[in-house]
Protein backbone atom coordinates (compact mmCIF):
# COMPACT_ATOMS: atom_id res chain seq x y z
CA UNK A 1 0.00 0.00 0.00
CA UNK A 2 2.78 2.49 0.88
CA UNK A 3 4.01 3.71 -2.27
CA UNK A 4 7.60 5.43 -2.52
CA UNK A 5 5.79 9.03 -2.91
CA UNK A 6 4.07 8.34 0.57
CA UNK A 7 7.52 7.10 2.15
CA UNK A 8 9.23 10.26 0.84
CA UNK A 9 5.90 12.15 1.68
CA UNK A 10 6.59 10.83 5.33
CA UNK A 11 10.43 11.31 5.67
CA UNK A 12 9.69 14.66 4.68
CA UNK A 13 7.31 15.17 7.50
CA UNK A 14 9.61 13.36 10.04
CA UNK A 15 12.26 15.76 8.95
CA UNK A 16 10.03 19.01 10.12
CA UNK A 17 8.86 17.15 13.08
CA UNK A 18 12.63 16.00 14.59
CA UNK A 19 14.05 19.56 13.28
CA UNK A 20 11.79 20.93 15.47
CA UNK A 21 13.12 19.46 18.40
CA UNK A 22 17.05 20.79 17.66
CA UNK A 23 15.19 24.33 17.07
CA UNK A 24 14.70 24.15 21.04
CA UNK A 25 17.08 27.17 22.59
CA UNK A 26 18.94 25.79 25.81
CA UNK A 27 17.55 29.15 27.71
CA UNK A 28 13.97 28.31 26.85
CA UNK A 29 14.18 24.53 28.57
CA UNK A 30 15.65 26.26 31.54
CA UNK A 31 12.97 28.57 31.88
CA UNK A 32 10.52 25.70 31.16
CA UNK A 33 11.78 23.88 33.61
CA UNK A 34 11.89 26.25 36.33
CA UNK A 35 8.34 27.05 36.68
CA UNK A 36 7.95 24.26 38.24
CA UNK A 37 8.96 25.85 41.11
CA UNK A 38 5.85 28.34 41.22
CA UNK A 39 3.35 25.68 41.73
CA UNK A 40 0.79 26.35 44.51
CA UNK A 41 -1.66 23.91 45.42
CA UNK A 42 -4.95 23.79 44.15
CA UNK A 43 -5.59 27.42 44.27
CA UNK A 44 -8.83 29.44 43.61
CA UNK A 45 -7.72 31.86 40.71
CA UNK A 46 -8.69 35.45 40.19
CA UNK A 47 -10.11 34.96 36.52
CA UNK A 48 -9.37 37.00 33.80
CA UNK A 49 -12.50 39.15 33.06
CA UNK A 50 -11.09 41.46 30.18
CA UNK A 51 -8.24 42.70 29.04
CA UNK A 52 -8.33 45.69 27.11
CA UNK A 53 -5.74 44.68 24.76
CA UNK A 54 -8.38 42.23 23.34
CA UNK A 55 -10.71 44.72 22.04
CA UNK A 56 -11.63 44.14 18.78
CA UNK A 57 -10.97 47.08 17.21
CA UNK A 58 -7.54 47.65 16.89
CA UNK A 59 -8.05 51.72 15.86
CA UNK A 60 -9.66 52.30 19.26
CA UNK A 61 -7.09 49.91 21.19
CA UNK A 62 -4.11 52.19 19.80
CA UNK A 63 -5.87 55.45 21.13
CA UNK A 64 -5.93 54.09 24.96
CA UNK A 65 -2.49 55.26 26.91
CA UNK A 66 -3.23 52.62 29.47
CA UNK A 67 -4.15 48.97 29.71
CA UNK A 68 -6.56 47.43 31.57
CA UNK A 69 -7.67 44.29 32.83
CA UNK A 70 -9.79 42.81 35.13
CA UNK A 71 -9.90 39.64 37.88
CA UNK A 72 -12.83 37.83 39.69
CA UNK A 73 -13.83 35.49 41.33
CA UNK A 74 -16.57 35.00 44.27
CA UNK A 75 -17.38 38.04 45.86
CA UNK A 76 -13.88 39.59 44.90
CA UNK A 77 -12.40 41.81 41.69
CA UNK A 78 -9.23 43.38 40.95
CA UNK A 79 -8.75 46.16 38.03
CA UNK A 80 -5.46 47.11 37.22
CA UNK A 81 -4.60 49.89 35.26
CA UNK A 82 -1.17 49.76 33.25
CA UNK A 83 0.93 53.06 32.08
CA UNK A 84 4.32 52.91 30.95
CA UNK A 85 6.14 50.64 33.95
CA UNK A 86 3.64 51.12 36.32
CA UNK A 87 0.21 49.79 37.76
CA UNK A 88 -2.34 51.11 39.24
CA UNK A 89 -4.82 48.53 41.15
CA UNK A 90 -7.91 48.47 42.90
CA UNK A 91 -9.47 45.76 44.83
CA UNK A 92 -12.97 45.74 44.98
CA UNK A 93 -15.61 44.18 47.25
CA UNK A 94 -13.68 43.20 49.77
CA UNK A 95 -11.52 44.33 52.86
CA UNK A 96 -8.19 43.53 51.83
CA UNK A 97 -4.98 42.67 53.94
CA UNK A 98 -2.69 42.61 51.54
CA UNK A 99 -1.28 42.76 47.99
CA UNK A 100 1.19 40.38 46.56
CA UNK A 101 3.18 41.25 43.67
CA UNK A 102 5.34 37.77 41.83
CA UNK A 103 7.84 37.94 39.55
CA UNK A 104 9.68 35.23 37.69
CA UNK A 105 12.77 37.63 37.35
CA UNK A 106 12.25 39.91 41.01
CA UNK A 107 10.95 37.71 43.54
CA UNK A 108 7.41 38.02 45.39
CA UNK A 109 6.68 41.66 47.64
CA UNK A 110 3.99 42.67 49.44
CA UNK A 111 2.60 46.15 48.54
CA UNK A 112 0.39 48.73 50.64
CA UNK A 113 -2.51 48.86 49.99
CA UNK A 114 -4.40 51.65 50.93
CA UNK A 115 -7.91 52.26 52.84
CA UNK A 116 -9.84 52.01 49.27
CA UNK A 117 -8.11 49.07 48.31
CA UNK A 118 -5.47 51.07 46.04
CA UNK A 119 -2.12 50.10 45.46
CA UNK A 120 0.63 50.97 43.24
CA UNK A 121 3.60 49.37 42.22
CA UNK A 122 6.68 49.36 39.25
CA UNK A 123 5.71 46.39 37.45
CA UNK A 124 8.74 43.83 37.20
CA UNK A 125 9.60 42.88 33.33
CA UNK A 126 8.56 39.21 32.01
CA UNK A 127 5.67 37.31 33.71
CA UNK A 128 3.98 39.04 36.83
CA UNK A 129 1.08 37.81 38.74
CA UNK A 130 -0.81 39.28 42.02
CA UNK A 131 -1.92 37.73 44.56
CA UNK A 132 -4.80 39.26 46.74
CA UNK A 133 -5.38 38.68 50.53
CA UNK A 134 -8.76 38.30 51.78
CA UNK A 135 -9.81 36.81 55.48
CA UNK A 136 -6.29 35.13 55.21
CA UNK A 137 -6.99 33.86 51.96
CA UNK A 138 -4.40 34.42 49.48
CA UNK A 139 -6.23 34.02 45.47
CA UNK A 140 -3.37 34.33 42.63
CA UNK A 141 -4.54 35.98 39.18
CA UNK A 142 -2.84 33.61 36.26
CA UNK A 143 -0.01 34.44 35.03
CA UNK A 144 0.51 37.20 32.30
CA UNK A 145 3.43 39.92 30.78
CA UNK A 146 2.38 43.80 31.18
CA UNK A 147 5.94 44.87 30.44
CA UNK A 148 8.33 42.87 28.23
CA UNK A 149 11.95 41.07 29.60
CA UNK A 150 14.80 41.85 28.81
CA UNK A 151 16.78 41.14 25.49
CA UNK A 152 17.83 37.72 25.63
CA UNK A 153 19.39 34.55 23.22
CA UNK B 1 17.00 16.07 23.23
CA UNK B 2 13.17 14.78 22.62
CA UNK B 3 13.55 11.20 23.27
CA UNK B 4 15.26 11.62 26.28
CA UNK B 5 12.36 11.00 28.24
CA UNK B 6 12.55 7.34 27.29
CA UNK B 7 16.25 7.33 27.60
CA UNK B 8 16.04 8.24 31.38
CA UNK B 9 13.64 5.79 31.97
CA UNK B 10 15.91 2.95 29.90
CA UNK B 11 19.17 4.50 32.28
CA UNK B 12 17.33 3.29 35.25
CA UNK B 13 17.35 -0.52 33.44
CA UNK B 14 20.88 0.79 32.77
CA UNK B 15 20.62 0.09 29.00
CA UNK B 16 20.59 3.19 28.11
CA UNK B 17 22.55 5.08 24.79
CA UNK B 18 23.82 1.57 23.70
CA UNK B 19 21.98 -0.51 20.84
CA UNK B 20 21.56 -3.70 21.98
CA UNK B 21 21.78 -6.35 19.31
CA UNK B 22 18.60 -8.04 19.54
CA UNK B 23 16.70 -4.32 20.00
CA UNK B 24 15.64 -4.54 16.60
CA UNK B 25 12.72 -6.13 16.72
CA UNK B 26 12.29 -5.20 20.51
CA UNK B 27 10.15 -2.26 21.08
CA UNK B 28 11.68 0.29 23.49
CA UNK B 29 10.33 0.96 26.79
CA UNK B 30 7.08 2.95 25.53
CA UNK B 31 7.16 6.69 27.24
CA UNK B 32 5.06 6.78 30.10
CA UNK B 33 1.81 7.78 29.86
CA UNK B 34 0.70 11.93 30.36
CA UNK B 35 -1.04 11.26 32.89
CA UNK B 36 1.69 9.22 34.31
CA UNK B 37 3.09 12.12 34.49
CA UNK B 38 0.76 14.70 35.17
CA UNK B 39 -0.63 12.49 38.18
CA UNK B 40 3.78 13.11 39.16
CA UNK B 41 4.21 16.37 38.84
CA UNK B 42 0.73 17.34 40.49
CA UNK B 43 2.36 15.08 43.69
CA UNK B 44 5.33 17.89 43.48
CA UNK B 45 8.20 15.00 41.37
CA UNK B 46 10.47 17.96 39.52
CA UNK B 47 11.41 14.49 37.34
CA UNK B 48 8.23 14.58 35.90
CA UNK B 49 7.72 17.85 35.45
CA UNK B 50 11.38 18.27 33.52
CA UNK B 51 9.54 15.38 31.74
CA UNK B 52 6.72 16.58 30.16
CA UNK B 53 9.10 19.89 29.33
CA UNK B 54 11.22 17.77 27.16
CA UNK B 55 8.14 15.86 25.54
CA UNK B 56 6.28 19.75 24.96
CA UNK B 57 9.08 22.00 24.42
CA UNK B 58 9.17 21.62 20.75
CA UNK B 59 5.90 22.06 20.07
CA UNK B 60 5.60 25.14 22.31
CA UNK B 61 8.61 26.48 20.46
CA UNK B 62 7.52 25.42 16.79
CA UNK B 63 3.59 27.82 17.46
CA UNK B 64 5.74 30.75 19.42
CA UNK B 65 8.09 30.54 16.16
CA UNK B 66 5.60 30.59 13.26
CA UNK B 67 4.50 34.41 15.41
CA UNK B 68 7.92 35.83 14.64
CA UNK B 69 7.67 37.43 17.63
CA UNK B 70 11.38 39.33 19.45
CA UNK B 71 13.61 37.20 20.73
CA UNK B 72 12.55 38.76 24.17
CA UNK B 73 9.11 38.60 23.42
CA UNK B 74 9.44 35.02 22.45
CA UNK B 75 10.98 34.13 25.72
CA UNK B 76 8.01 35.44 27.64
CA UNK B 77 5.47 33.95 25.99
CA UNK B 78 7.62 30.46 26.13
CA UNK B 79 7.82 31.19 30.60
CA UNK B 80 3.90 32.45 30.38
CA UNK B 81 2.78 29.04 29.00
CA UNK B 82 5.06 27.15 31.50
CA UNK B 83 3.67 29.18 34.82
CA UNK B 84 0.05 28.74 32.95
CA UNK B 85 0.36 24.75 32.75
CA UNK B 86 1.84 25.16 36.10
CA UNK B 87 -0.96 26.67 37.73
CA UNK B 88 -3.71 25.00 35.40
CA UNK B 89 -1.79 21.28 36.37
CA UNK B 90 -4.68 20.71 38.96
CA UNK B 91 -7.39 21.57 36.91
CA UNK B 92 -6.30 19.70 33.95
CA UNK B 93 -8.96 17.11 33.58
CA UNK B 94 -7.88 15.64 29.94
CA UNK B 95 -3.93 15.32 30.12
CA UNK B 96 -4.38 13.43 26.61
CA UNK B 97 -5.41 17.25 25.15
CA UNK B 98 -2.19 18.92 26.96
CA UNK B 99 -0.99 19.34 23.42
CA UNK B 100 -3.50 21.11 22.37
CA UNK B 101 -3.64 23.14 25.40
CA UNK B 102 -0.75 23.77 25.02
CA UNK B 103 -0.44 24.97 21.37
CA UNK B 104 -3.82 27.22 22.00
CA UNK B 105 -2.24 28.93 25.18
CA UNK B 106 1.16 29.94 22.94
CA UNK B 107 -0.50 31.11 19.90
CA UNK B 108 -2.91 32.96 22.46
CA UNK B 109 0.05 34.64 24.62
CA UNK B 110 1.84 35.58 21.54
CA UNK B 111 -1.44 37.34 20.07
CA UNK B 112 -1.58 39.24 22.90
CA UNK B 113 2.55 40.03 22.51
CA UNK B 114 1.54 41.14 19.29
CA UNK B 115 -0.94 43.59 19.83
CA UNK B 116 0.78 45.06 23.09
CA UNK B 117 3.50 45.94 20.68
CA UNK B 118 1.02 47.00 18.18
CA UNK B 119 -0.35 49.66 20.60
CA UNK B 120 2.93 50.91 21.23
CA UNK B 121 3.14 52.06 18.02
CA UNK B 122 1.77 54.85 15.71
CA UNK B 123 -2.05 54.06 14.61
CA UNK B 124 -1.31 54.68 10.86
CA UNK B 125 -4.91 55.38 9.89
CA UNK B 126 -4.22 54.55 5.97
CA UNK B 127 -2.53 51.36 6.95
CA UNK B 128 -2.42 47.74 8.26
CA UNK B 129 -2.63 47.85 11.98
CA UNK B 130 0.10 45.10 12.59
CA UNK B 131 1.06 42.55 10.63
CA UNK B 132 1.60 39.28 12.76
CA UNK B 133 3.62 38.16 9.91
CA UNK B 134 1.38 34.54 10.15
CA UNK B 135 0.50 32.25 7.15
CA UNK B 136 -2.94 32.75 6.02
CA UNK B 137 -4.23 29.99 7.83
CA UNK B 138 -3.35 30.11 11.40
CA UNK B 139 -5.80 26.86 12.07
CA UNK B 140 -3.93 24.59 9.42
CA UNK B 141 -0.69 25.83 10.80
CA UNK B 142 -1.56 24.48 14.60
CA UNK B 143 -2.89 21.41 12.91
CA UNK B 144 0.60 20.76 10.82
CA UNK B 145 2.44 20.99 14.55
CA UNK B 146 0.59 18.82 16.55
CA UNK B 147 0.97 16.31 13.84
CA UNK B 148 4.38 16.72 14.03
CA UNK B 149 3.89 16.44 17.97
CA UNK B 150 2.30 12.88 16.78
CA UNK B 151 5.00 12.00 14.59
CA UNK B 152 7.57 12.74 17.31
CA UNK B 153 5.53 10.22 19.88
CA UNK B 154 5.10 7.87 17.40
CA UNK B 155 8.96 7.67 16.69
CA UNK B 156 9.22 7.01 20.48
CA UNK B 157 7.26 3.74 19.70
CA UNK B 158 9.45 2.17 17.05
CA UNK B 159 12.57 -0.04 18.18
CA UNK B 160 15.52 1.56 18.92
CA UNK B 161 17.22 0.31 15.68
CA UNK B 162 14.80 1.32 13.25
CA UNK B 163 14.57 4.55 14.77
CA UNK B 164 17.90 4.75 15.16
CA UNK B 165 18.22 4.15 10.99
CA UNK B 166 15.01 6.64 10.44
CA UNK B 167 17.06 9.62 11.91
CA UNK B 168 20.46 8.88 10.48
CA UNK B 169 18.51 8.91 7.24
CA UNK B 170 16.97 12.41 7.70
CA UNK B 171 20.75 13.52 8.99
CA UNK B 172 21.86 16.74 7.75
CA UNK B 173 24.46 16.82 6.20
CA UNK B 174 23.94 13.06 5.45
CA UNK B 175 25.39 9.64 6.99
CA UNK B 176 26.60 7.18 4.09
CA UNK B 177 25.27 3.84 3.65
CA UNK B 178 28.16 2.44 4.46
CA UNK B 179 28.13 4.47 8.05
CA UNK B 180 24.79 3.45 8.93
CA UNK B 181 25.27 -0.17 7.50
CA UNK B 182 28.84 -0.03 9.85
CA UNK B 183 27.06 1.31 12.50
CA UNK B 184 23.79 -0.44 12.76
CA UNK B 185 25.54 -3.62 11.96
CA UNK B 186 23.09 -4.40 9.08
CA UNK B 187 23.71 -4.90 6.03
CA UNK B 188 23.90 -1.95 2.99
CA UNK B 189 21.17 -3.86 0.87
CA UNK B 190 18.74 -3.97 3.75
CA UNK B 191 19.01 -0.58 4.59
CA UNK B 192 16.12 0.43 2.12
CA UNK B 193 13.47 -2.31 2.99
CA UNK B 194 14.25 -1.50 6.62
CA UNK B 195 13.47 1.89 6.14
CA UNK B 196 10.45 0.92 4.83
CA UNK B 197 9.04 -1.68 7.49
CA UNK B 198 10.00 1.32 10.13
CA UNK B 199 7.74 3.94 8.20
CA UNK B 200 4.97 1.19 8.16
CA UNK B 201 5.63 0.53 11.88
CA UNK B 202 5.19 4.25 12.11
CA UNK B 203 2.20 4.57 10.49
CA UNK B 204 0.42 2.10 12.41
CA UNK B 205 1.67 3.18 15.87
CA UNK B 206 -0.43 4.47 18.28
CA UNK B 207 0.40 7.81 18.35
CA UNK B 208 -0.58 8.23 14.55
CA UNK B 209 -3.58 6.34 15.05
CA UNK B 210 -4.58 8.48 17.51
CA UNK B 211 -3.91 11.62 15.45
CA UNK B 212 -5.87 9.97 12.29
CA UNK B 213 -8.56 9.72 14.99
CA UNK B 214 -8.89 13.43 16.57
CA UNK B 215 -7.46 15.28 13.29
CA UNK B 216 -10.69 15.40 11.64
CA UNK B 217 -12.26 17.10 15.17
CA UNK B 218 -9.53 19.55 14.89
CA UNK B 219 -11.24 22.03 12.03
CA UNK B 220 -8.79 25.59 11.64
CA UNK B 221 -9.64 27.84 14.03
CA UNK B 222 -11.94 25.53 15.58
CA UNK B 223 -9.12 25.15 18.78
CA UNK B 224 -11.54 26.54 21.51
CA UNK B 225 -12.46 22.91 22.76
CA UNK B 226 -9.17 22.69 24.33
CA UNK B 227 -9.80 25.81 26.49
CA UNK B 228 -11.15 25.22 30.23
Amino acid sequence: MSSSTDDEGLMEELARAMGQVTDVPDHRREAARAAFSWRTIDEELLALTHDSLELADAAVRGALDVRTLGFETDGLSLEIEVDGDRVFGQVLDAEVDEVVVESVDDGSRTTPVDSSGIFSVVVPAGPVRFGVRVDGLLRRTPWIVLVPGPQTG
Amino acid sequence: MYLGVGCVRLQVMKVCGVGVPSAEETPMTPLPEVEELVEAARAGDAAAWDALVDRYLPLVTAVIRRLRLSPADADDVNQTVWLRLVEHLDRLREPRALPGWLATTARNEGLRQIRRRARDLPVDPGGSTFDTAEVSDPGQALVDDLKSHALREAMSELPEKRRELLLMLLADPPVSYDEISARLGIPRGSIGPTRARALEQLRSSRALRGWAHEAPALPGGGFDVFLD
